[in-house]
Protein backbone atom coordinates (compact mmCIF):
# COMPACT_ATOMS: atom_id res chain seq x y z
CA UNK A 1 0.00 0.00 0.00
CA UNK A 2 1.74 3.16 -1.13
CA UNK A 3 0.53 5.82 1.02
CA UNK A 4 2.89 8.50 2.39
CA UNK A 5 1.06 9.22 5.50
CA UNK A 6 0.40 5.57 6.63
CA UNK A 7 4.42 5.22 5.77
CA UNK A 8 5.30 7.71 8.60
CA UNK A 9 2.96 6.79 10.96
CA UNK A 10 3.90 3.36 10.57
CA UNK A 11 8.08 3.11 10.25
CA UNK A 12 8.57 2.43 13.44
CA UNK A 13 6.57 -0.73 13.94
CA UNK A 14 7.78 -2.04 10.70
CA UNK A 15 11.54 -1.12 10.97
CA UNK A 16 11.44 -2.91 14.53
CA UNK A 17 13.96 -5.60 14.62
CA UNK A 18 12.89 -9.31 16.40
CA UNK A 19 16.25 -10.79 17.64
CA UNK A 20 16.75 -14.28 16.21
CA UNK A 21 16.61 -15.19 20.30
CA UNK A 22 13.09 -14.81 20.38
CA UNK A 23 12.35 -16.32 17.15
CA UNK A 24 14.15 -19.94 19.12
CA UNK A 25 11.85 -19.08 21.72
CA UNK A 26 9.16 -19.53 19.88
CA UNK A 27 10.10 -22.22 17.92
CA UNK A 28 11.01 -23.95 21.21
CA UNK A 29 6.93 -23.38 22.35
CA UNK A 30 6.06 -24.93 19.12
CA UNK A 31 7.98 -27.55 19.00
CA UNK A 32 6.80 -28.59 22.87
CA UNK A 33 3.19 -27.96 21.78
CA UNK A 34 3.54 -29.91 18.93
CA UNK A 35 4.62 -33.47 21.14
CA UNK A 36 2.45 -32.49 23.41
CA UNK A 37 -0.09 -32.48 20.93
CA UNK A 38 1.14 -36.18 19.31
CA UNK A 39 0.98 -37.53 22.37
CA UNK A 40 -2.38 -36.42 23.43
CA UNK A 41 -3.55 -38.43 19.99
CA UNK A 42 -1.96 -41.37 20.36
CA UNK A 43 -3.24 -41.71 23.89
CA UNK A 44 -6.90 -41.36 22.64
CA UNK A 45 -6.61 -44.70 21.34
CA UNK A 46 -5.89 -46.07 24.69
CA UNK A 47 -9.64 -45.86 26.26
CA UNK A 48 -10.85 -46.89 22.58
CA UNK A 49 -9.13 -50.02 22.88
CA UNK A 50 -9.45 -50.93 26.14
CA UNK A 51 -13.28 -50.25 25.91
CA UNK A 52 -13.59 -52.92 22.82
CA UNK A 53 -11.41 -55.64 25.02
CA UNK A 54 -13.97 -55.26 27.57
CA UNK A 55 -16.66 -55.31 25.20
CA UNK A 56 -15.42 -58.32 23.51
CA UNK A 57 -14.54 -60.06 26.65
CA UNK A 58 -18.77 -59.36 27.98
CA UNK A 59 -19.68 -60.27 24.98
CA UNK A 60 -18.17 -63.54 24.55
CA UNK A 61 -19.23 -64.31 28.18
CA UNK A 62 -22.79 -63.38 27.87
CA UNK A 63 -23.36 -65.21 24.74
CA UNK A 64 -21.15 -67.62 25.66
CA UNK A 65 -24.09 -69.00 27.88
CA UNK A 66 -26.91 -69.54 25.21
CA UNK A 67 -28.70 -72.64 24.54
CA UNK A 68 -26.15 -74.13 22.51
CA UNK A 69 -23.70 -74.13 24.90
CA UNK A 70 -26.07 -75.37 27.97
CA UNK A 71 -25.26 -78.94 28.45
CA UNK A 72 -28.86 -79.75 29.52
CA UNK A 73 -30.50 -77.96 26.88
CA UNK A 74 -27.55 -78.71 24.62
CA UNK A 75 -28.37 -82.19 22.59
CA UNK A 76 -26.15 -81.98 19.36
CA UNK A 77 -23.52 -83.98 21.05
CA UNK A 78 -25.89 -86.18 23.07
CA UNK A 79 -25.55 -89.70 21.19
CA UNK A 80 -27.56 -91.40 23.83
CA UNK A 81 -31.10 -93.31 22.28
CA UNK A 82 -33.50 -91.42 24.10
CA UNK A 83 -31.86 -87.83 22.80
CA UNK A 84 -34.44 -87.11 20.35
CA UNK A 85 -36.99 -87.63 22.73
CA UNK A 86 -35.34 -85.00 25.21
CA UNK A 87 -34.79 -82.47 22.51
CA UNK A 88 -38.71 -83.14 20.93
CA UNK A 89 -39.65 -82.69 24.93
CA UNK A 90 -37.70 -79.87 25.58
CA UNK A 91 -38.50 -78.01 22.14
CA UNK A 92 -42.45 -78.84 23.71
CA UNK A 93 -41.77 -77.02 27.12
CA UNK B 1 -2.25 -30.29 6.01
CA UNK B 2 -0.51 -30.24 9.54
CA UNK B 3 2.37 -32.78 7.55
CA UNK B 4 3.31 -30.07 5.46
CA UNK B 5 3.65 -26.92 7.88
CA UNK B 6 7.16 -26.27 8.83
CA UNK B 7 6.51 -24.83 12.26
CA UNK B 8 10.12 -23.14 12.65
CA UNK B 9 9.35 -21.52 9.32
CA UNK B 10 6.09 -20.25 10.33
CA UNK B 11 7.82 -18.97 13.79
CA UNK B 12 10.56 -17.35 11.68
CA UNK B 13 8.57 -15.40 8.81
CA UNK B 14 4.82 -15.18 10.55
CA UNK B 15 6.33 -14.71 14.19
CA UNK B 16 8.01 -11.37 13.52
CA UNK B 17 4.99 -9.55 12.05
CA UNK B 18 2.29 -10.63 14.90
CA UNK B 19 4.91 -9.44 17.01
CA UNK B 20 5.26 -5.77 15.63
CA UNK B 21 1.17 -6.23 15.10
CA UNK B 22 1.68 -6.37 18.71
CA UNK B 23 4.23 -3.98 19.51
CA UNK B 24 2.09 -1.15 17.96
CA UNK B 25 0.09 -1.68 21.07
CA UNK B 26 1.46 -2.92 23.76
CA UNK B 27 4.87 -3.70 26.07
CA UNK B 28 7.28 -5.50 24.05
CA UNK B 29 7.63 -7.91 26.63
CA UNK B 30 3.63 -8.25 26.46
CA UNK B 31 4.18 -8.42 22.80
CA UNK B 32 6.74 -11.22 22.84
CA UNK B 33 4.15 -13.20 24.96
CA UNK B 34 1.40 -12.33 23.07
CA UNK B 35 3.01 -13.70 20.20
CA UNK B 36 3.98 -17.24 21.31
CA UNK B 37 0.66 -17.45 22.79
CA UNK B 38 -0.75 -16.93 19.09
CA UNK B 39 1.52 -19.23 17.36
CA UNK B 40 0.58 -21.78 19.82
CA UNK B 41 -2.96 -21.23 18.96
CA UNK B 42 -2.45 -21.41 15.22
CA UNK B 43 -0.23 -24.29 15.62
CA UNK B 44 -3.06 -26.37 17.68
CA UNK B 45 -5.61 -25.17 14.89
CA UNK B 46 -3.82 -26.46 12.42
CA UNK B 47 -2.69 -30.13 13.83
CA UNK B 48 -6.00 -30.64 14.97
CA UNK B 49 -7.66 -30.50 11.34
CA UNK B 50 -9.08 -27.05 12.07
CA UNK B 51 -7.58 -25.12 9.01
CA UNK B 52 -8.88 -24.80 5.68
CA UNK B 53 -6.50 -23.40 3.03
CA UNK B 54 -8.88 -23.16 0.69
CA UNK B 55 -10.73 -20.27 3.10
CA UNK B 56 -7.30 -18.26 3.53
CA UNK B 57 -3.84 -18.53 4.16
CA UNK B 58 -1.84 -19.60 7.33
CA UNK B 59 -0.89 -15.68 7.81
CA UNK B 60 -4.19 -14.83 7.33
CA UNK B 61 -5.37 -17.19 10.09
CA UNK B 62 -2.55 -16.00 12.30
CA UNK B 63 -3.57 -12.27 12.66
CA UNK B 64 -7.31 -13.26 12.89
CA UNK B 65 -6.19 -15.30 15.95
CA UNK B 66 -3.72 -12.11 17.40
CA UNK B 67 -6.68 -10.13 17.10
CA UNK B 68 -8.48 -11.99 19.80
CA UNK B 69 -5.10 -12.49 21.57
CA UNK B 70 -4.85 -8.45 21.98
CA UNK B 71 -8.78 -8.18 22.68
CA UNK B 72 -8.40 -10.31 25.87
CA UNK B 73 -5.31 -8.42 26.54
CA UNK B 74 -7.00 -5.11 26.17
CA UNK B 75 -9.36 -6.48 28.43
CA UNK B 76 -7.28 -7.69 31.18
CA UNK B 77 -5.53 -4.24 30.95
CA UNK B 78 -8.48 -1.72 31.45
CA UNK B 79 -9.44 -4.08 33.95
CA UNK B 80 -6.27 -3.65 35.76
CA UNK B 81 -6.44 0.51 35.17
CA UNK B 82 -10.32 0.87 36.16
CA UNK B 83 -9.26 -1.30 39.35
CA UNK B 84 -6.22 1.34 40.00
CA UNK B 85 -8.46 4.13 39.45
CA UNK B 86 -11.13 2.80 41.50
CA UNK B 87 -8.47 2.64 44.80
CA UNK B 88 -7.52 6.00 43.74
CA UNK B 89 -3.73 5.18 42.90
CA UNK B 90 -4.16 6.82 39.56
CA UNK B 91 -6.68 8.98 37.68
CA UNK B 92 -7.86 8.78 34.18
CA UNK B 93 -5.47 10.63 32.05
CA UNK B 94 -7.37 12.69 29.07
CA UNK B 95 -5.71 11.69 25.43
CA UNK B 96 -3.30 14.66 25.61
CA UNK B 97 -1.98 14.46 28.37
CA UNK B 98 -0.78 10.84 27.52
CA UNK B 99 0.78 12.27 24.63
CA UNK B 100 3.16 14.96 26.38
CA UNK B 101 6.93 13.93 26.20
CA UNK B 102 6.80 10.74 24.20
CA UNK B 103 8.79 9.29 21.50
CA UNK B 104 7.31 9.15 17.72
CA UNK B 105 6.66 5.76 18.51
CA UNK B 106 5.25 6.10 21.34
CA UNK B 107 3.03 9.18 20.42
CA UNK B 108 1.53 6.70 17.94
CA UNK B 109 0.97 4.05 20.30
CA UNK B 110 -0.46 6.28 22.82
CA UNK B 111 -2.83 7.60 20.12
CA UNK B 112 -3.64 4.28 18.80
CA UNK B 113 -4.93 3.51 22.38
CA UNK B 114 -7.38 6.01 21.89
CA UNK B 115 -9.24 4.54 18.61
CA UNK B 116 -11.91 1.67 19.17
CA UNK B 117 -11.06 -1.90 19.10
CA UNK B 118 -11.89 -2.82 15.38
CA UNK B 119 -9.81 0.74 13.96
CA UNK B 120 -6.68 -0.36 15.92
CA UNK B 121 -6.98 -3.87 14.85
CA UNK B 122 -7.30 -2.80 11.29
CA UNK B 123 -4.87 0.08 11.68
CA UNK B 124 -1.84 -2.49 12.97
CA UNK B 125 -2.90 -5.04 10.35
CA UNK B 126 -1.17 -2.53 7.89
CA UNK B 127 2.11 -2.37 10.10
CA UNK B 128 2.80 -6.24 7.78
CA UNK B 129 3.54 -4.61 4.29
CA UNK B 130 2.48 -7.60 2.59
CA UNK B 131 -1.01 -7.06 4.24
CA UNK B 132 -3.42 -6.23 1.21
CA UNK B 133 -6.71 -4.15 2.52
CA UNK B 134 -8.68 -8.22 0.73
CA UNK B 135 -6.98 -10.24 3.14
CA UNK B 136 -7.64 -7.74 6.41
CA UNK B 137 -11.52 -7.65 4.82
CA UNK B 138 -11.61 -11.23 5.34
CA UNK B 139 -9.47 -11.96 8.76
CA UNK B 140 -11.71 -8.65 10.53
CA UNK B 141 -14.86 -10.09 8.05
CA UNK B 142 -15.67 -6.40 7.22
CA UNK B 143 -16.69 -5.16 4.23
CA UNK B 144 -14.04 -3.76 2.17
CA UNK B 145 -15.72 -0.25 2.26
CA UNK B 146 -15.73 -0.06 6.06
CA UNK B 147 -11.88 -1.41 6.27
CA UNK B 148 -11.05 1.72 3.56
CA UNK B 149 -13.44 3.77 6.27
CA UNK B 150 -11.74 2.36 9.36
CA UNK B 151 -8.25 3.15 7.67
CA UNK B 152 -9.10 6.63 6.80
CA UNK B 153 -10.72 7.60 9.98
CA UNK B 154 -7.71 6.12 12.13
CA UNK B 155 -5.40 7.98 10.37
CA UNK B 156 -7.33 11.27 10.14
CA UNK B 157 -7.78 10.35 14.51
CA UNK B 158 -3.92 9.83 14.53
CA UNK B 159 -2.79 12.66 12.95
CA UNK B 160 -4.73 15.70 14.71
CA UNK B 161 -4.16 13.88 18.29
CA UNK B 162 -0.01 13.88 17.00
CA UNK B 163 -0.27 17.37 15.68
CA UNK B 164 -2.21 18.63 19.05
CA UNK B 165 0.75 17.41 20.95
CA UNK B 166 3.29 18.90 18.74
CA UNK B 167 1.52 22.66 19.02
CA UNK B 168 1.48 22.17 22.59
Amino acid sequence: MKDYELNELLKEFRDKPVSNERVAKWQLALGKEKRTIQISKRSRFIPMVAASVVGFVLGATLFGQGPLHNPETNHSNNSSEDATIEYVLTKTD
Amino acid sequence: MNDVVNWDVVAAEIGPKLFRYFCARFSENDADDMTQDTLIRLLRKVELGQFDPKKGSLRMLAFGIAHYVALEKSKELRRHQMQEIEDGMLTQPSAEQELIDQTASQLVKTALNHLSEQEQHIFTLLIDEEMKLEEISLITQSPLGTVKSHIHRAKKKLKELIQKESTQ
